[in-house]
């Protein structure tokens, strides 16, 4: 708490009246003597003479209010509180009622976290017309350090009309709407105050507060949209996931365009335990190879429970996915994921899998059915820096995919290693290495018979096995608030021992995305 | 003549003690009205430029007034305006690497820049206020005293800050761009980060001064961060900012097999992958 000079001229004032009529009030002249010296120490800010000529004079002299009011304002310059509040309060017995004193004391043990304690004296306050703004303005902090906060939203709207607290009064009104969760109007709040008075160290806070605000405010805010754009080049088009092989890689290129749009809502957003809801649509389309062309439609349902040092998933979702018009592939997928935060560098995560997806492609033979059920879990680590905006990552991955065709039988074990690095607060680096080992569980059949001749011997191919490297770069740039370009490049080597699957991709692009 | 012979006896009784008074640092910068109270007795007299401090000397700088001292070991203590700083401790060997320093500030803010740290147990330059005391172990650390708490900012360093009275709780360490508050019969604050705008907040402060003449009432909150509402813990929620806005790019040709939010995207596997 602290004084201001609105405040320090009617005190200086009050002590000016008290001085002159010391000798009325029954002080003596040896006290008269050192009161008015303490007192023009005071102004010329030594304290220290202050408090020692003071504390002479209620030694060796009268205790009055007057001595035990000048004491308590001078503790409270040397920002000693709680000897302040002792002074105070002797003035307040031997002077009951005095607004000033009463007004000074609230502050104090509003200082001091008292607010309980305060009260009362506010209270007293409030029909007197005393420094209505800012008695409404320690009772609007009195009430939201209880805990009443909508209460104390209505005294610092009150305090905020009188133009000495005004900006004081706006600053914690800022406090209060945001702890009401209020973030918008927190924001308002907190540029008015900073704009009431942009010099003032009220008015620094403000600012960085308001930045905070913002920041909690994209947090916590239950709706979220983007919307992107992109254009790429793809040297070699490829379906995912797959499926007929003569569609599966095209070898040929292309260019894409994408689009893509997802929604979410969180249910209880900024507490402990919240609900997300997400939808997303993705469409590209490919000039030449237009049979590649994909439209997907995604929706989950996510429960979380976050606490202080991390959060658990337990996302439920279905994917749809058309290609070229046809209904090609469906999924549902839980994947429970734990995230915990062993300090403030550190984090690992766990998470398991359940999907199952089917394929609806016409396929020639019954091996070549994808459909499967897949299991799988993993575990990873995170090493945080530059204030959590940017990460090394380090994941290991397996899961087994348990499938209709036994084309399709195999297991997974994945690598993924990535960064961010932001470099400023707008340009951000990003890369990533994906290594997957894929080893098949049974001999790979496509039917191909010796000499290509019907009734002949079926050939029998090897297990299949891939080794698959997927590294890449991006570059995201900040265009305008939620507005970011991108661009990026991807690199796909898949290694396989069965020549239909052994090929290699580069994807490189550009995207524009906005985030509401 | 007698009261000569008084004074001139006095005199020579005092001087011993004067030079005992050893001179542990200088002041390298005073700015307006700066004075110090010797062994921390009035009267207080202005000092300047290149004066000496002892240790028990006392600091003090008024309204619009600011001041540095630069220690033996060269380490800097910059004052606010409108503060207060007592050295109550200092001893240096620079030969045998050891050094132990308590300094305790009564009000105001101190921005502290320790040169050199010894390898040793514990702290060896201590700064003490009226509700917590802080080891530093190097090496930029600022101070900001509230009626009813102090704020520690480490902008880099080590620093580990306690209660003043040890039985209140454990003690916290601090490492580069870390804060705690440590309020009065309280133990530290767990440490926040803290920012460069917080640093220049500090510095802009640490210039102009707490003005506690000149903003009574709602006054200015303790720490960066402390007031804010905190459901959800900032930890987390930076985290789902990071994780979920910034890599989740995934290859353009395949279908949004969309992660949860605050997991980094799975970048899918395409061509010959079972089931993705």
């Amino acid at each position: 708490m602290k004084i201001s000079p609105k405040w320090l001229t009617p005190a200086l004032i009050l002590l000016g009246v008290l001085l002159a009529s010391v000798p009325a009030l029954g002080v003596t002249p040896y006290d008269d003597v050192l009161v008015q010296k303490a007192a023009r120490d005071l102004q010329q800010e030594n304290y220290d003479e202050a408090l020692a000529e003071l504390n002479e004079a209620w030694e060796k002299g009268s205790h009055t209010w007057e001595k035990a009011f000048m004491l308590g304002q001078t503790h409270r310059l040397r920002l000693n509180y709680p000897k302040a509040r002792e002074y105070l309060e002797e003035a307040l017995r031997l002077r009951p009622n005095l607004p000033q004193i009463q007004l000074m004391l609230a502050d104090t043990l509003l200082a001091l976290d008292k607010p309980k304690e305060a009260l009362p004296l506010l209270q007293a306050l409030e029909p007197t017309g005393f420094e209505p703004g800012q008695v409404a303005l320690l009772r609007g902090m009195a009430e939201a350090k209880e805990g009443r906060f909508s209460l104390a939203l209505d005294y610092f709207r009150r305090a905020e009309a009188d133009p000495k607290v005004a900006q004081a009064a706006k600053f914690q009104a800022s406090l209060a709407l945001a702890a009401l969760n209020r973030l918008p109007e927190a924001r308002q709040a907190m540029e008015e105050a900073v704009s009431l008075n942009p010099q003032s160290q009220t008015a620094d806070f403000a600012q960085r507060y308001a930045g905070l605000l913002e920041r909690r405010w994209q947090e916590t805010k239950p709706f979220r949209a983007t919307v992107t754009t992109g254009f790429d080049f793809d040297s070699n088009v490829t379906l995912q996931p797959g499926g007929a092989a003569a569609a599966q890689v095209s070898g040929r290129g292309d260019v894409a365009f994408t689009e893509t749009a997802t929604l979410e809502y969180n249910f209880n957003a900024g507490k402990p335990f919240s609900v997300l809801t997400q939808y997303s649509f993705f469409q590209n389309f490919h000039p030449r190879l237009s049979h590649y062309d994909l439209m997907s439609q995604y929706a989950a349902l996510i429960p979380t429970y976050s606490y202080q040092n991390g959060s658990v998933w337990l996302p439920f979702s279905y994917n749809y996915v058309n290609v070229d018009t046809d209904k090609y592939f469906t999924s549902y997928l839980v994947d429970p994921t734990w995230l915990h935060l062993l300090n403030e560098h550190l984090g690992i995560e766990f998470s398991t899998r359940f999907n199952r997806q089917y394929y609806w492609f016409p396929i020639s033979l019954p091996q070549d059915n994808q459909s499967s059920k897949d299991v799988g879990g993993s575990a990873g680590a995170y090493y945080f820096f530059k204030n959590r905006t940017g990460f090394l990552q380090a994941r290991f991955a397996y899961e087994h995919y348990f499938a209709t065709g036994s084309n399709w039988d195999s297991s997974s074990y994945g690598l993924l290693l990535a960064a961010l690095y932001p470099a400023t607060q707008k340009l951000k680096f990003g890369a990533f290495l994906d290594l997957i080992y894929q080893p098949f569980d049974h001999r790979f059949f496509n039917g191909e018979t010796v000499d290509n001749i019907a009734g002949n011997p079926f050939v029998l191919n090897d297990k299949r096995e891939d080794k698959i490297l997927i590294p890449g770069l991006q570059i995201t740039y900040n265009l305008w608030k939620g507005l970011d370009f991108n661009v990026h490049y991807f690199f796909t080597r898949d290694n396989s021992n069965i020549a239909l699957y052994n090929y290699t991709r580069h994807i490189v692009g550009c995207q524009l995305s906005y985030h509401y | 003549m007698r009261q000569l012979v008084i004074m001139a006896i006095s005199l020579l009784l005092a001087l011993p003690s004067i030079s005992l008074a050893e001179v542990v640092g200088k002041l390298t910068q005073v700015e307006g009205r700066v004075e110090l109270l010797k062994g921390g007795k009035l009267p207080a007299t202005a000092v300047q430029v290149q004066d000496g401090v002892s240790p028990g000397d006392v600091l003090r700088t008024k309204s619009l007034s600011r001041a540095q001292i630069t220690f033996l070991d060269n380490t800097t203590v910059t004052i606010s305006p409108e503060s207060r700083l007592a050295i109550n401790e200092y001893l240096f060997d620079p030969g045998k690497g050891k050094r132990s320093a308590v300094l305790e500030l009564f009000q105001g803010l101190a921005h502290l820049v320790v040169t050199q740290v010894f390898k040793v147990q514990e702290p060896d330059f201590q700064v003490k206020t009226h509700t917590a005391v802080m080891g530093v172990r190097g090496t930029d650390v600022g101070i900001r005293l509230n009626p009813n708490d102090t704020t520690f900012l480490d902008f880099h360093g080590l620093v580990r800050v306690a209660n003043i009275f040890p039985e209140v709780g454990p003690a916290v360490d601090l490492k580069d761009m870390q804060g705690s508050v440590v309020g009065g019969g309280l133990p530290p604050t767990i440490p926040f980060t803290i920012t460069e705008e917080d640093r220049q907040l500090f510095m802009r402060q640490l210039h102009e001064g707490p003005q506690t003449r000149t903003s009574f009432g709602g006054g200015v909150p303790p720490g960066p961060t402390a007031n804010l509402p905190d459901a959800v813990s900032p930890a987390v929620t930076n985290l789902v900012n990071a994780l979920a806005n910034d890599l989740a790019i995934t290859p353009r040709l395949a279908p949004p097999m969309v992660s949860p939010s605050p997991r980094p995207p799975r970048f899918i596997i395409t061509g010959g992958s079972g089931g993705g």
